[in-house]
């Protein structure tokens, strides 16, 4: 049935995927045909793409999105007896060695499946951009949008075991670069509200009057269809089977969380963002591939000591629940948390006693998947204005991403106006980070 | 035909003399020249023209087409029940007439042009004057060669001209902007050229950069002259007075030696003067090393001045497009032998004609008459495709933006014609629409056969299209409200308020001297210089009151029942208060400098302005105590309410003739609203609304008129989870990124969303029309015209009547699936 519905399901995506296809081949094909009139340079821009690839470590991702800039001063980098680290004190965690802010409480007992990453730098320093470059590892331009990792993840892998979107997006944040240059089948399916469900998905007659309407459009439009055998038309008709199909599907269950404990859904914290990790856990349990959460009001240029704590503490409880939950299940082992955010923000206290954009050195944690556990990767300095340890770029940091998901950094692909790219801009992944 | 009156004119506007010069009345012939040629390509391609589409099969497309959105049943009736011979040609005239083309027009121009009205990179207030801007060029039907100049030429504030949009909208990405505006204007893709010679074309990263170099210096940067870089300039005065108060001591002079000194003489002089050099510098080093104290102590005091500075400038930022002299230089990487890499690249065109500045325009101007020139071909061959494309489904050349050397038409000779008719129409946009509506090809039924990509189409009619975002969108405001045009004015002018407040505290900012504006922003410097201390305090406070109250709570809720927990409970809730208000605090403290900003620097500038403007002096009438930032962008207004600040400040609302909207009299108010009632009066008779139901038809159709708005009347885009997002309108991330494809949520959309609700509501156009008809047969019918603007077949009544048998008695059941049939969503 599953497996039924998820063919049915995409095929409403077919014709553009088709058309897509086709251009694609066709681009390549002009490449073929000009290869020789072409200077060697001008499609050397790959040979920095990394050809290494190993067996997936996880199968699905949880992206947890900091948006406006985390502070990673008072998270996941704090420092001591310096003017930078401002009141917030380091705690020691379930892992050796590895302290994060006082902040996070919870978090802490959940370091020993983490790995923390000290060493990120970007080079974009607004909101736009640097969301950008961290969703795509491109920069932000005007002539062409840039595919998120899960539609890259949905054109090279494909949907998981769902009649669900295999790529889903819970939060209000209005930024974010969906499909890209791909066809808008790959875009993520938003859920801005968790606890609301899918929209529309419940039709208010009773089934069998729905039924009775439905086929009595079918019915009416018979004539129509007749007269335009088209690709198009045709391709609604499949879409409402696709449509109908799905708001029967067992899968939707997913979205109603009050099949979960009072106690666990309290566990996650009541806000939106404690309810999406929530979801998150059972979409990806039911083969949903990436689902993002996104938890925004990280912008602390004013009063970083109040508004952090109040924002850990929505962190701290759909985090240290999330990891501890897929760890209960058994799924944590392939499903790769990663946390993270545009940019950092500033060593220096400013005047308003807040911390403004930092891209220069800030932080990442990913859980399970196949990471290290208890283990820092990288390092700044003891005020945490520099990195002084193994650098990562961004391309890198989601190199890295999609090396554990195993999918093909080197692949070159082109975008409907025939521009070449690759899934991380020829990032390098940091194996390091992998147990 | 030779109008003596009109050869001044002709002799002015056109090169060319033309038959089309007089307008409208020759379109019809201008049609049959199209229909000829058209005629000739098909009989000599085996091919014979579609038959004619009906009256019925018109009327819905030609609405659609033009305004956007399907016809009422009234519309379509009197088009139906007309016997004129040209009433097709006058229904063409009309609808090109109205303010419902340009609204449908805009949809499209918005998705070429990427208009974001509220936000992204254009920014809430030049995004607002951009659709505002593109809304009203072509209301005025601007000629489509002025309507780019005016783009590629705009220079200004956002509230004086809303054309800067086009440069704002790719705000720090000038060669991204050049690649888009080739693509748009020219046809041309050269978005590979920017990093190395194109692989697919003739184009050369050189040639690129020479393009780029014309709109190089075009400046999207925040605002920076006026008043507040006279405050800035004052900044830097004071610090070098205090540098140059820390004085130098006086240098020594290097001894004058002559001949008739001895040797011991000329060492001695020497050896005194290095001592006077050493004891120089050394004091040298003192003085500078003071001069930087002083330096670091003034800025650290001027934080506070810098803070008050960006509360002013944030309200104008991304509203001005200024430009300047600056070259873009080659890549480091650059690799070809024609330059050096990182070498400056002076401007020159790809293609056509040279650029040159004539005297008494700028170089941008210039470059704009080059690119928008009849003899600057590809210019020419994109608006015509456009134009085309609009009106058959498809251009003559696919894709019209991605033109070569080696591209050939479908129709060589149609699309000679049709250059030929832009250029002699003057781009006038609309007289070329009128001339392909009228056509006999356009007035076809449409190809039944599906055209496949990469095949030549000959045009025997128009292709079958799905309504686009837009037009579906408007069409179930179609069937909602019976006047669908009508505008909301309420809703027009949140628009026009959002740029005029903005021109408000521009020109405000602006009547202020230096000093005046030093003097307000020092009050809020005073204020900001003590945010990090108090702050300071209160987040001390604040996490204690925090963990205090969690604490507490925590044990409350350990507690076994009992008066000791309710005590308990009670105890927490009050630390709760406590850290609570403390969090207020933490907020008031920090909107605090804004207030003061706002207060002491805009308010008092408006108070200026207002004597400006009425040359009247300002007095206090009364403070308003109702919002006193009201009027103040999201940004500058703290928290609303008016307060008394820490230093006395109130704020106020300052009302200025020609930026406030008037505020209508009780007799004015009392007009505007008679009017709509009359409207809806008329309506109500129309539809024979009982005399008792008068009134809860005319509340309700406000209502209506006031939540379901045509698509071009929302913000562009609309926002994400809105059905036009749903249906597929474009994101206006990237050129013509509107989608037509099916999916799944807006099949959802179709059959579950609340749309329904409202179409199958007592009030809208689609059930008054039903239930005025008579008879159920009747019903019927209506519900078919209202829907499909025909008469349902004697095959469809059968389905129908089958389908009452298995319960469907309801017309909301008929009406629910006709509209989730295809050929609803289909322009045929």
């Amino acid at each position: 049935m599953n497996q039924e519905l998820a063919t049915k399901l995409v095929r409403s995506g077919e014709i553009t995927r088709r058309d897509f296809a086709a251009k694609t081949a066709s681009s390549l094909l002009g490449v073929g045909l000009l290869g020789s009139s072409l200077t060697s340079r001008s499609f050397a821009a790959f040979e920095g793409s990394s050809k290494l690839k190993q067996a997936a470590t996880a199968k699905n991702v949880i992206y947890l999105y900091m948006s406006g800039g985390q502070s990673h001063m008072d998270t996941w980098d704090p420092k001591e007896g310096v003017e930078t680290a401002g009141p917030t004190k380091p705690i020691k965690t379930s892992a050796d060695g590895v302290r994060i802010s006082e902040y996070l409480p919870l978090t802490a007992q959940q370091m020993h499946h983490a790995t923390v990453i000290n060493s990120l730098t970007s080079t974009q320093g607004a909101h736009e951009q640097g969301n950008y470059m961290m969703h795509t590892s491109y920069e932000l331009r005007g002539t062409i949008r840039h595919p998120a990792m899960g539609a890259w993840l949905n054109v090279f892998q494909g949907g998981g075991n769902s009649t669900l979107p295999n790529f889903v997006f819970i939060g209000n944040d209005s930024r974010h670069p969906g499909a890209g240059f791909f066809p808008a089948a790959q875009a993520p399916l938003f859920v801005s509200n968790p606890e609301n469900g899918l929209k529309n998905i419940k039709n208010g007659s009773p089934e069998e009057k729905f039924q009775a309407r439905m086929k009595l459009a079918d019915e009416l439009d018979k004539d129509f269809r007749t007269t335009y055998p088209h690709r198009n038309v045709k391709a609604y008709a499949d879409m409402y089977d696709d449509a109908m199909a799905m708001m029967k599907s067992e899968d939707l269950k997913a979205f109603d969380l009050s099949e979960e404990p009072g106690e666990l859904r309290a566990a996650y914290g009541r806000e939106a963002f404690g309810q999406g990790c929530l979801l998150a856990r059972r979409l990806v349990e039911r083969g949903v591939r990436f689902v993002e959460v996104s938890l925004g009001g990280w912008d602390t240029h004013n009063a970083n000591f109040v508004a952090v704590p109040e924002r850990c503490d929505t962190l701290d409880k759909g985090l240290a629940t999330l990891v501890s939950d897929l760890h209960n299940r058994g799924l944590l082992e392939d499903t790769l948390i990663v946390l993270t955010s545009e940019f950092g923000r500033t060593p220096d206290i400013n005047q308003n006693a807040g911390r403004d954009h930092y891209p220069k050195a800030f932080s990442a944690v990913t859980f399970g998947g196949g990471v290290k556990g208890g283990y820092t990767y990288g390092k700044t300095d003891k005020e945490g204005r520099e990195v002084v340890e193994n650098k990562v770029k961004i391309q890198d940091f989601n190199a890295s991403i999609a090396y554990a998901l195993g999918l093909p950094l080197d692949q070159v692909i082109y975008s409907p106006s025939k521009r070449p790219f690759t899934i991380a801009d020829k990032g390098q992944p940091i194996t390091d980070l992998f147990a | 035909m030779k109008n003596p009156f009109l050869l001044p004119l002709l002799t002015v506007g056109l090169l060319s003399s033309s038959a089309f010069a007089a307008g409208k009345l020759d379109a019809v012939s201008a049609a049959r020249q199209i229909d000829s040629i058209l005629a000739k390509d098909w009989a000599a391609n085996n091919l014979k023209g579609n038959p004619a589409a009906d009256d019925n099969t018109f009327v819905r497309r030609i609405y659609l087409d033009i305004i956007g959105r399907i016809p009422t049943t009234r519309e379509a009736e009197e088009f139906l029940s007309s016997k004129d011979a040209g009433k097709r040609a006058k229904l063409i005239d009309k609808l090109l007439a109205s303010e419902a083309y340009v609204q449908h027009f805009f949809n499209y121009w918005a998705d070429v042009l990427r208009v974001t009205s509220n936000g992204n990179q254009t920014g809430a207030i030049t995004g607002a004057a951009y659709a505002t801007f593109v809304k009203e060029s072509l209301r005025q039907n601007k000629p489509y060669d002025q309507f780019v100049r005016d783009m590629v030429a705009a220079q200004g504030k956002a509230w004086d001209n809303g054309a800067i949009g086009y440069y704002m909208r790719d705000r720090g990405m000038p060669l991204d902007n050049m690649a888009n505006t080739v693509r748009v204007f020219l046809g041309t893709r050269i978005e590979c050229a920017q990093c190395h010679n194109h692989p697919f074309d003739k184009w050369s990263q050189m040639q690129f950069y020479k393009m780029a170099a014309f709109t190089y210096g075009v400046q999207t940067l925040d605002y920076t002259g006026g008043t507040m870089g006279d405050v800035s300039d004052l900044l830097r005065e004071k610090e070098n007075m205090i540098r140059a108060s820390i004085k130098e001591p006086q240098r020594p002079q290097r001894p004058k030696t002559n001949g008739k000194m001895s040797k011991e003489e000329r060492t001695k002089l020497e050896q005194t003067y290095q001592r006077e050099q050493k004891a120089y510098e050394e004091q040298m080093k003192v003085v500078n090393q003071k001069r930087n104290e002083a330096r670091e102590k003034f800025r650290r005091e001027q934080r506070g001045y810098q803070e008050a500075m960006t509360d002013v400038r944030n309200t104008m930022r991304y509203t001005s497009v200024s430009s300047r002299d600056r070259l873009p230089t080659l890549p480091h990487d650059y690799q070809y032998t024609d330059a050096k890499p990182r070498s400056s690249v002076e401007p020159g065109t790809m293609m056509g004609h040279e650029c040159i500045t004539q005297p008494g325009e700028t170089p941008l101007q210039a470059y704009a008459r080059w690119m928008t020139s009849p003899e600057n071909p590809r210019f020419t061959t994109v608006i015509a495709n456009r134009l085309w494309k609009r009106v058959f489904g498809l251009a003559l050349i696919e894709p019209l933006d991605e033109l070569m050397d080696t591209t050939v038409p479908m129709i060589p000779e149609m699309e000679k014609h049709i250059e030929k008719l832009v250029v002699d129409m003057n781009y006038d946009m609309k007289a070329v629409l009128r001339v392909l509506y009228n056509t006999k090809a356009y007035q076809a039924q449409v190809t039944r056969e599906e055209h496949a990509p990469g095949n030549v189409y000959h045009f025997t009619g128009p292709l079958l299209r799905r309504m686009s975002a837009e037009q579906m969108w408007d069409s179930f405001v179609t069937l909602i409200n019976p006047s669908p045009d009508m505008i909301n004015q309420a809703n027009r002018e949140v628009m026009e308020q959002r740029i005029l407040q903005a021109k408000k505290i521009a020109d405000s900012v602006e009547s202020l001297s230096a000093e005046e504006a030093f003097a307000g922003l020092k009050k809020a410097a005073d204020i900001y210089s003590k945010n990090r201390e108090r702050t300071d305090v209160q987040q001390k406070l604040y996490a204690e009151a925090r963990v205090a109250a969690k604490e507490a709570r925590d044990a409350a809720d350990a507690m076994p029942e009992g008066p000791a927990k309710v005590a308990a409970v009670q105890k927490a809730d009050e630390l709760r208060k406590k850290s609570d208000s403390i969090r207020s605090e933490v907020n008031r403290i920090q909107n605090e400098g804004r207030r003061v900003t706002y207060a002491e620097v805009i308010t008092t500038g408006q108070k200026k302005l207002f004597e400006k403007v009425t040359g009247k002096p300002y007095q206090t009438v009364a403070l308003n105590t109702k919002g006193g930032s009201a009027e103040a962008p999201a940004m500058m207004s703290g928290g609303g309410d008016m307060m008394m600040m820490s230093n006395g400040t109130r704020t106020e609302k300052i009302i200025i003739p020609g930026y406030d909207r008037k505020e209508l009299s009780k007799e004015e108010r009392q007009a505007v609203a008679d009017k709509a009632r009359a409207a809806y009066a008329e309506e109500a008779e129309f539809f024979g609304i009982p005399e008792k139901e008068r009134k809860s038809y005319i509340n309700t159709r406000e209502q209506i008129s006031r939540s379901t708005l045509r698509a071009a009347e929302l913000e562009s885009p609309a926002p994400r989870g809105h059905y036009l997002r749903e249906f597929g309108q474009s994101d206006r991330e990237t050129i013509e990124n509107a989608n037509n494809d099916a999916s799944v949520p807006q099949a959802l959309a179709m059959m579950n969303g609340s749309l329904l609700p409202q179409i199958t509501s007592r009030y809208s156009q689609l059930m008054l029309t039903v239930n005025k008809a008579p008879y159920p047969d009747d019903k019927v019918d209506a519900a078919y015209m209202t829907i499909l603007s025909r008469k349902p077949g004697a095959n469809e009544k059968a389905v129908w009547l089958k389908a009452q048998d298995s319960g469907l008695t309801s017309m909301e059941d008929l009406v629910f699936s006709l509209l989730n049939t295809q050929q609803f969503i289909f322009i045929q």
